[in-house]
């Protein structure tokens, strides 16, 4: 590429963000119309890991761009290290974030829930009937409940039967039923079928559980009943297992009448292919599927969640639209909320390129997930991603799980590197 | 605690503002030795960003470290290192075995200089 050809490609970067709003060139000269639509409009939809990280990084990349950030909560409310709090091992407190540092930035933040989205006219409409007008659209709205997907469990359930898989109030009714309950109390886990938010998520929540009930109430029982006959870090979470709560933990996949069918929220039962089971405090890792605003906008597929070209998430199934964490089907890449930061920054430099008339171009991703075996001890999975023609693909020299039979002192040097990337991750999302 | 805020501030600096001030300063013929791209835009931008999900934040080095203030020699020995380091058991060992040496010298130079 020659000098000149570079400088034409910046020059023509400064007229597409002023006239991205399809007005003629000609219109560039004139003042009205200029200042009526001189910006070119990025609308996101979700104030999470992805969503606010992408709104950040593509203000800070273009300026000029208006950006606006449609989250309905004030605070956010971080799902990483919520098993923590259920686990009487860290405060709410500690688990939230305001968007005052994004308004800082130029950031317009509206806060009220996106209800729809008119992908061919470009158009958001807010749950006040306000609408907006898009040039481009990122949605990051993570996922919705499937009620009833899983028989007798829906939304007024879940006031009895916590899922604890939004982080907030529903984290704090479970915290509050474990603080209750009699020592000699049965806890059981239903763990929905893959894929869900934060694959080794059930499995810390557990640790963690287990941990508590061991501190506190000694004679009581953990039973987890799993959809799944594999899961994620497996042979870390049982090696952890064995070695911290033996006799406490009992974990059953559908191999061994694990699969939950139903549940009896009046009687706290819930009911196995051959066997029911009551519990005194009952969590439900419910069936999910995208955000219900992908749907909206037609970005799902069957599946529940949306496809997307993991060069730069934009949706398969919508042009303008990109779609990033936990809602994509992004596999190998897990969803989690270091997946959703990194494909957020991805997203939003692939979108400056896309605005300043660049040709996207892939890359290589990464995602670091840890989790909490111990108060004071973790364990972690590793991945690296490379494109291939659009979809993600493991490295397979890269990636995989901490080692077995770990020391404690690695385990607990690997707790402090959790603590560490949670810093990070919070301050580049929100601080 | 204004030392830490400061530092935390210097490397979102290195991270990314880094490359807008360039941005600015670049849009003329020859302002990049790699060819006046935008280096926030870059492929090295790009590649180097899902490190800051871990490294960008004020973190103490007892975990992980803050690259604050880390040459892109450093960084790029030191990441080298944990690629080669053949029954390394850290994360970060796990993860710099998927990346090329000369990817690493994209990252390194992107993080410490904000060039591509």
């Amino acid at each position: 590429m020659d000098l000149k050809g570079e400088k034409s490609v910046l020059t023509s970067r400064r007229e597409l963000l002023k006239g991205l709003t399809a007005i003629g060139l000609a219109g560039l000269y004139s003042p009205a119309v200029l200042a009526a639509s001189s910006k070119a409009r990025l609308v996101v939809i979700g104030g999470g890991f992805g969503g606010a990280t992408a709104a950040r990084f593509a203000k800070r990349l273009l300026p000029e761009l208006q950006v606006t950030l449609i989250e309905p909560a004030r605070h956010y409310i971080a799902c990483p290290f919520s098993n923590l709090v259920v686990g009487g091992l860290r405060t709410l407190d500690a688990q939230m974030f305001s968007y005052q540092a994004l308004t800082a930035e130029g950031i317009r933040i509206i806060p009220d829930m996106a209800v729809d989205v008119d992908p061919v006219a470009r158009r958001v409409t807010l749950s006040n009937k306000q609408v907006l007008e898009y040039d481009k659209l990122v949605l990051a709205p993570g996922i919705d409940f499937r009620w009833n997907a899983l028989e007798g469990y829906n939304d007024r359930a879940a006031l009895k039967m916590p899922h604890a898989w939004k982080a907030g109030v529903q984290t704090e009714i479970l915290r509050r039923q474990l603080q209750g309950m009699e020592d000699g109390g049965v806890v059981v886990m239903s763990i929905t079928a893959a894929p869900f938010r934060c694959p080794p998520g059930p499995y810390e929540r557990a640790s963690i559980i287990a941990n508590y009930l061991k501190q506190n109430k000694p004679k009581s029982k953990l039973i987890l009943l799993d959809s799944n006959e594999r899961f994620s870090k497996q042979p870390l979470f049982l090696e952890a297992w064995e070695r911290h709560y033996a006799g406490l933990l009992e974990w059953r996949n559908p191999s061994n009448d694990g699969r939950v069918d139903r549940v009896d929220v009046d009687k706290m039962t819930l009911h196995t292919d051959f066997d029911s089971i009551s519990a005194d405090v009952v969590n439900i890792v419910p069936p999910q599927a995208a955000g219900i605003i992908a749907q909206k906008a037609g970005v799902t597929n069957e599946s529940g969640w949306c496809p997307i070209n993991a060069i730069n998430f934009e949706s398969t199934l919508q042009s303008q639209i990109h779609v990033i964490g936990d809602a994509t089907i992004a596999a190998p890449m897990p969803k989690s909320a270091f997946s959703a930061n990194a494909q957020a920054k991805v997203c939003a430099i692939q979108i400056a390129r896309m605005f300043s008339g660049l040709d996207v171009e892939p890359t290589t991703l990464a995602n670091t997930c840890y989790s909490f075996i111990t108060a004071d001890k973790a364990i972690s999975v590793s991945g690296v991603y490379r494109n291939q023609g659009g979809v993600l693909a493991s490295v397979a020299e890269a990636g995989g799980i901490s080692p077995q039979q770990a020391s404690d002192a690695f385990q607990q040097q690997e707790a402090k590197q959790a603590r560490d990337w949670f810093t990070s991750v919070t301050t580049e999302t929100f601080l | 605690m204004p030392m830490q805020k400061s530092t935390l501030l210097l490397l979102q600096a290195a991270l990314f503002a880094t490359g807008l001030v360039l941005l600015t300063s670049c849009a003329g013929p020859g302002a990049s030795g790699t060819g006046g791209i935008d280096p926030g835009l870059s492929q090295s931008a790009t590649l180097a960003s899902v490190c800051s999900g871990c490294h960008g934040g004020d973190v103490a080095s007892e975990g992980i470290v803050s690259l604050n203030g880390y040459s892109a020699t450093r960084i790029a020995v030191l990441f080298r290192k944990y690629k080669n380091e053949a029954e390394g058991p850290t994360a970060m060992h796990r993860m710099a075995r998927g990346y090329t040496d000369v990817q690493i010298k994209q990252i390194a130079r992107y993080l410490a200089k904000g060039t591509p």
